[in-house]
């Protein structure tokens, strides 16, 4: 996993993962473009690739220690994590690719006009799901990182304000 | 500085990655009549399957609907997550122990 090569910062674990908070949201809004609207659907999608940049800024260290070390010492859990990055970006970028290419409103929108083409549309509708069972695996190999994070920097602070205020009740 | 020599390695690897998706699309259309990358279908070019749908603008609401979708997509996350977790729960179990003497 990530904190075993890496140990980030109280403020980049934080960033994180509130960034992976949207970015897990924006997932599951873009995934089915139906109840959205292909508008917010488009959008929201260029406006994830952003995201996915600074995501990949913020584990920097981890790709380039694991990259370094793949050929060499390496756990079977830190192997597995970093093949399942690599065929996400590749996924992902065949996504963002495909659905740029079949793009209904954003392009337009900027002037720019695509002859249309089915094969792009099954490939960007395989990778979406392809996606989504990468994702899936993504989060089952980060569970005790989300968990640790979110006991620490989430339900610790709040648990705390309520055992702070039973306190100063207590005093008066 | 570095920051932005980071972005720019990120996008030059997409780029490549989503060129040689794009290339290997595109040589297998013209590898073939031409036609069948290039063409939308028709509602009737796949009877079989009932869930196909051409892409018009008719498919997308204006609206925002119940979050039905996104809501199975969870699921599928959800069950793909948690067979991954049994699954290395399952392996990753140590054998145990051996007596060493009776």
């Amino acid at each position: 996993m990530t904190t075993e090569v890496i140990k980030n910062t109280p403020v980049q674990t934080k960033t994180k993962l509130w960034l992976d908070v949207v970015l897990f949201i924006a997932f599951l809004i873009t995934m089915e473009p139906h109840p959205s609207g292909l508008a917010i659907h488009e959008w929201l999608s260029l406006a994830m690739v952003l995201t996915m940049i600074v995501h990949l800024l913020l584990s920097w260290d981890w790709i380039t220690e694991i990259s370094r070390r793949f050929l060499g010492k390496l756990g079977t859990q830190n192997r597995i994590n970093y093949i399942l990055n690599w065929l996400l970006f590749f996924d992902g970028t065949l996504l963002i690719v495909s659905g740029v290419l079949i793009s209904e409103v954003a392009l337009p929108a900027m002037g720019i006009q695509l002859p249309a083409r089915f094969a792009w549309r099954r490939l960007h509708d395989l990778s979406a799901n392809l996606g989504l069972l990468m994702l899936g695996i993504h989060t089952a190999l980060h569970w005790s990182w989300i968990v640790n994070t979110v006991n620490r920097y989430v339900l610790k602070p709040i648990l705390g304000l309520f055992s702070s205020k039973q306190k100063k009740d207590a005093v008066i | 500085m570095k920051t932005i020599l980071k972005i720019l390695l990120i996008l030059v690897v997409a780029v490549m990655i989503g060129g040689t998706f794009y290339g290997a699309v595109t040589a297998s259309s013209s590898g073939t009549d031409g036609t069948i990358l290039q063409e939308r279908p028709q509602p009737g070019d796949f009877p079989l399957d009932g869930e196909f749908t051409p892409p018009d603008r008719e498919d997308f609401d204006d609206g925002v609907q119940f979050p039905a979708e996104m809501i199975k997509s969870l699921v599928i996350m959800t069950v793909v997550a948690t067979v991954y977790l049994n699954i290395t729960k399952y392996f990753g179990r140590k054998k145990p122990a051996m007596p060493t003497s009776l």
